[in-house]
């Protein structure tokens, strides 16, 4: 396991997968511009690296991310948030290829839900607490916190979450879609490792279009959607991995996949 | 209050006033759950009596007891009231001496059909429910959720020493939450990543 600190985000991989961990807990891991665009920087740079197959974002076993710095949220004026590398650097997490796996413990708030939710699997450990306390601050959520929980809990929840900024404890974070495990929170880098790993041992090209094909339904409608998944199928059926894996199943062994 | 066991803080005890309000009672079991951080076991003992002074406290403080990732016992001294129904059931296990009573109607106690339903089970929370009996107590011991003891405060000092070691207690509750809350091979996986110590691998 290689690994690199700055900015209040330590980097390391091991084997194929990149762990970022947001390492701030003074501040409970709030997230400032730093922490989003170290983020950012990293998941775009994991995009371009082949050795990298998929991601784990964390905070370690005591919070996720408690939300922004309140103190950097208000020094916003209207203009200065719409430019503000915060909000960029989420659209980048957003835009991420490679499967990403959250790692949540403890405080899941705002822009740290909002995180979680960027992601593509989220693993809960027992002391987990999703929100989006915004309107408590006369705000609404502003990377996603209206709009992200639905696809994963339906409308109930979404609009619990914003109108009321009601807590959403792991249990019921798994009951209604929002987490997809929930470990000991001790076991939470294990256990969000573990899913990468998984993740990692598949085909990468086939990886990173299923990804492309399950985020198409949010930009198209299902028909288009749908003639999107044909083409990036189509597209892997020349690909040396594919070939790999239907020999290997064939020949019954493990594949070897090589991203090519 | 805390109770010193092997180790310092082992058993954290609280001691219910039958004077305090149900928002007082909630007010001053957040501040004993942040004190009890490293405690094995939560002991509520003290006066269960008294009616329901606020229904959303009484709520509140139950869910607190429901949630908690230590095991909790009840220990009721004389008689257990309407609101002292909830906080009793929503311990883990309730140990209670001879002059522990039941006060008025139990069957009107907030919360009680909901908690019994998980104390005892399904069909044993019906024929409680619907029974023509009226010794809540008793049908507790008989369905093993309550356990008589000629000293419920040394019976608990003897179980909490059994819960220490290791933080057994602590993981025994939380797998329990898990067991509650989750499908049986979810909480299975649950359980097993205790067990999982290098770092890597699925359990």
């Amino acid at each position: 396991m290689s690994a690199s600190d700055d900015a209040s985000v330590r980097v390391e991989r091991t084997d194929a997968v990149l762990i970022l961990t947001i390492d701030r807990p003074a501040a409970r891991n709030a997230l400032n511009p730093g922490i989003l665009e170290r983020l950012a920087a990293e998941l775009a740079a994991a995009d371009q690296d082949p050795a990298i197959r998929a991601v784990v974002v964390t905070g370690g076993p005591k919070n996720f991310s408690a939300g922004a710095d309140i103190d950097v949220l208000a020094g916003h004026s209207p203009a200065s948030y719409m430019a503000s590398p915060t909000r960029r650097a989420f659209e980048s997490i957003a835009r991420t290829e490679k499967p990403i796996v959250a790692g949540v413990a403890g405080f899941c708030l705002g822009g740290g839900c909002e995180l979680a939710l960027a992601c593509d699997l989220i693993i809960a450990a027992d002391n987990a607490v999703f929100g989006q306390p915004e309107i408590n601050l006369g705000i609404i959520p502003g990377a996603g916190g209206t709009q992200l929980w639905r696809s994963r809990t339906g409308s109930g929840p979404q609009i619990e979450a914003a109108l009321l900024g009601h807590f959403v404890d792991a249990w019921t974070a798994r009951r209604i879609g929002l987490a997809d495990e929930v470990v000991p929170a001790e076991r939470i880098v294990e256990a969000s490792l573990a899913k990468a790993r998984a993740i990692a041992a598949k085909a990468p090209l086939a990886s990173r279009a299923a990804k492309a094909a399950l985020g198409s339904i949010a930009t198209m409608n299902l028909h288009a959607a749908l003639a999107h998944e044909v083409s990036l199928m189509a597209g892997l059926l020349g690909t040396e991995d594919a070939k790999e894996g239907t020999a290997a199943f064939l020949e019954k062994r493990p594949p070897q996949y090589h991203g090519r | 209050m805390t109770d010193h066991l092997q180790s310092p803080g082992a058993l954290h005890r609280i001691e219910f006033s039958g004077t305090e309000t149900d928002a007082e009672r909630l007010a001053r079991m957040r501040r004993a759950f942040r004190e009890a951080e490293k405690a094995a076991v939560l002991v509520l003992a003290g006066s269960f009596d008294g009616d329901v002074t606020d229904p959303e406290a009484l709520r509140d403080l139950t869910n607190l007891l429901l949630e908690t990732p230590l095991p909790v016992f009840a220990l009721p001294s004389g008689s257990v009231g309407r609101r002292g129904i909830p906080l009793m059931l929503a311990a883990d296990q309730a140990v209670i001496g001879s002059e522990t009573s039941i006060d008025g109607n139990w069957r009107t106690s907030p919360g009680l059909t909901a908690l019994l339903h998980h104390r005892v089970g399904s069909s044993r929370a019906r024929a409680v429910l619907f029974s023509l009996a009226t010794d809540l107590l008793a049908i507790l011991v008989e369905n093993g959720f309550a356990v008589r003891s000629k000293d419920p405060a040394a019976h608990i000092r003897q179980v909490a020493e059994t819960l220490e070691e290791d933080g057994i207690g602590r993981r025994i509750k939380r797998s329990l939450q898990a067991s509650t809350e989750l499908p049986l091979k979810e909480a299975l996986a649950f359980d097993f990543w205790f067990s999982h110590n290098a770092q890597g691998g699925a359990p």
